[in-house]
């Protein structure tokens, strides 16, 4: 089977659809990140804290919500017979739930991180942690990708959530894990961006990883015998 | 002209079902119509010709083009409606239609404005709050809205109100208008079937047991009530398909009446009292309980 | 023309016959007369729901009993011959009288016993619709 989109115009439409249909809820999360950031802003190390936390699990909870509803919810509300009956083929609808949610969930990622990364080098806080908040960052979004392509590949609600909650689990750790590499922690109180090798390619393996799993999918995604 | 429909061969197997030797095929033009119990595999025959599900064996092709390789093209002429087909719960009935015609550039939106009013459905209401009726309206709304050349349909007016099945027919039969569009449907009531197909298809256990123009099909059987006794030799008459013991009277039901078949019964010393045609439904049921006996 | 036919699918008489029926009732009464033209045979299998093959058996039939005549490309047209939906029509009184003659045969009743219910039956439907016992026993002798 053809592996690109056979029609870019109607998986335009098909990610217009997605946009339109799960609008209103991103507008609360959308909401509760800008709290977030506001807490961040604050000033004291505490509301600072507290602030980050907030939005690591809401951008969790996001990447989650916009998988759930979009991909899972189809699939249980039965309104994939409805999209599979337009001119479409299977990997038109691959692409366009793989673009429609990806872009559903960098508006508040991108919110985020640009806020986040704004704050520490327009402040006095010390810009060293920038290579600590992309790799962080890149890692939540490589957790995104990889649920949102197990999502499409798999058609196992069980499935789904066992592999969104395993990835949830590994977030603390690979936190904990970077915060303690040296490269990285030598430079998290100075205001020097340091890009050391150890950074780089960690920064690299998140990217393959995100690369791959979206070959995987969409592999797998051509290969199914039926679509319902 | 093409067929609309043409399938040679084709069979699919799943785990606790398969579909097999399925010939079948569709003048332009034309309506059929699929009858058979639940789980005799219309639904898949019908996913088979969406392309939704690849054929481990057999052509299929619709509208003269090969399934699932064409199924884009193919897509664009046809509309199709299920069961489990259902619209998002959150939008309205009129971002759907808009959604439509923003893919379909032949929406024809004063005859959806028309049928708005037939089906009698709000099109600024979110589609949750649709009751089962409502929903099935409007996804043959979506469908019959852009003057699809074939429509496939599965149980179109099943679960419906006496007023919308009737509506639903009408629409159906402004098809018929068009001697380019083609329709196959199936559907538990076989009334509907009885008015408004030009040909049955009968579908059980995966095969097809038979297949033919509605008016001969209906016209090889009969039930025939006489006075008389039955046996074994009444039993083994070709085409019976059923024979009851009311003494004194014997109803015999078959599926290959003709010239010879009251002068074969009068010869096993039965004496012809009535002969009636038999409506889609008995006929159904005749030959399903037939074949399960068997 | 009105395409007007009144069908029903819950009767017991076919559809098919149901339209020749129809046709001649209305070629009689001459609603429709020799060199109209008739509804295609879509047309009239869309306004009266019923399906395409079934309306071209009747019109094969209206043509085969001399009512209608098809012309290739122009369409089917009332045919100029007053007779075929008479002849028809007296097809179905045939039919009518045999399964009279078949239903008082079943009754045992005899040759005058039937002229004379015919004969009430002629004279006004509400005398004749229930037939009482007290009758029967002046009229047979």
């Amino acid at each position: 089977m053809n592996w690109l989109a056979s029609d870019a115009e109607m998986v335009r439409k098909l990610i217009a659809k997605d946009w339109q249909v799960y609008q209103k809820q991103l507008a609360g999360y959308v909401g509760g990140l800008l709290l977030a950031l506001g807490l961040v802003g604050m000033g004291t190390p505490l509301l600072s804290a507290a602030g980050t936390l907030l939005l690591l699990v809401l951008l969790i909870v996001v990447g989650s919500y916009a998988i759930q509803s979009s991909v899972m919810a189809e699939r249980k509300q039965q309104t994939q017979p409805f999209v599979m009956s337009l001119p479409v083929t299977p990997m038109d609808v691959f692409w366009g739930k793989l673009l429609a949610n990806l872009a559903i969930y960098l508006v508040p990622f991108l919110l985020v991180v640009g806020g986040l990364l704004a704050l520490v080098l327009t402040t006095a806080r010390p810009d060293g942690t920038v290579p600590w908040i992309a790799l962080v960052a890149m890692f939540l979004l490589a957790n995104f990708c990889v649920s949102l392509c197990v999502a499409i590949a798999v058609d196992s609600e069980g499935w789904n959530i066992f592999t969104m909650l395993v990835l949830m689990t590994l977030i603390g750790p690979f936190i904990y894990g970077i915060g303690r590499l040296d490269s990285i922690a030598r430079h998290l109180q100075t205001d020097q961006i340091v890009w050391s090798p150890a950074a780089l390619g960690i920064l690299a393996g998140e990217l393959a990883v995100i690369l791959i799993a979206i070959l995987i999918a969409g592999w797998v995604h051509a290969r199914k015998p039926s679509f319902l | 002209m093409t067929p609309a429909i043409a399938l040679a061969g084709v069979r699919k197997q799943y785990d606790d079902f398969a579909l097999h030797d399925i010939d079948l095929e569709l003048p332009a033009g034309q309506v059929m119509g699929l009858v058979g119990v639940n789980g005799a595999g219309k639904s898949t025959l019908l996913r088979l010709l969406m392309g939704l599900v690849r054929a481990d064996g057999g052509v299929v092709e619709v509208l003269g083009q090969r399934l699932p390789q064409a199924q884009v093209a193919v897509k664009r002429e046809i509309g199709h409606a299920s069961d489990d087909m259902r619209l998002y719960r959150g939008q309205s009935l009129r971002w759907h239609m808009d959604f439509i015609r923003g893919i379909y550039p032949v929406w024809d939106e004063a005859y959806a404005q028309d049928l708005l009013r037939r089906f009698d459905l709000r099109p600024q209401q979110a589609l949750g709050g649709f009751s089962h009726g409502q929903r099935v309206k409007a996804v043959l709304l979506l469908i019959f809205a852009r003057h699809p050349r074939l429509l496939l349909l599965d149980e179109p007016t099943t679960g419906l109100d006496p007023v919308a099945r009737g509506e639903v027919l009408d629409a159906l039969a402004e098809v018929l208008r068009d001697e380019e569009r083609s329709i196959l449907f199936s559907s538990h009531n076989t009334a509907d079937i009885e008015q408004v197909a030009d040909s049955i298809t009968f579908l059980h256990g995966g095969r097809i047991v038979a297949s033919g123009d509605k008016e001969s099909f209906l016209d090889r059987w009969r039930r025939v009530l006489c006075r008389g006794t039955s046996s074994d030799a009444v039993r083994r008459l070709p085409g019976v398909a059923s024979v009851r013991d009311g003494a004194p009277l014997v109803e015999i039901k078959t599926g290959a009446f003709d010239d010879t078949t009251l002068p074969a019964l009068q010869a096993l010393g039965l004496t012809v009292e009535k002969v009636e045609p038999m409506s889609l439904e008995d006929i159904f049921v005749t030959t399903v309980r037939g074949s399960n006996n068997a | 023309m009105t395409t007007d036919l009144l069908l029903s699918p819950h009767s017991i008489t076919p559809m098919y016959e149901q339209i020749v029926e129809q046709v001649v009732a209305k070629v009689m009464a001459g609603q429709w007369r020799a060199g109209d033209l008739l509804p295609s045979i879509r047309e009239l299998a869309a306004s009266c729901r019923v399906s395409v093959i079934t309306v071209k058996r009747a019109y094969l039939e209206l043509e085969r009993a001399g009512v209608i005549v098809t012309r290739q490309g122009k369409g089917s047209f009332v045919a100029d011959a007053p007779d075929a939906a008479e002849a028809l029509a007296n097809q179905e009184f045939e039919a009518q009288l045999q399964g009279l003659v078949d239903a008082a045969e079943k009754l045992g009743l005899d040759r005058r016993q039937v002229l004379a219910r015919v004969a009430s039956a002629l004279d006004g439907p509400a005398d004749s619709a229930q037939p009482t016992p007290h009758s029967d026993r002046r009229k047979s002798r």
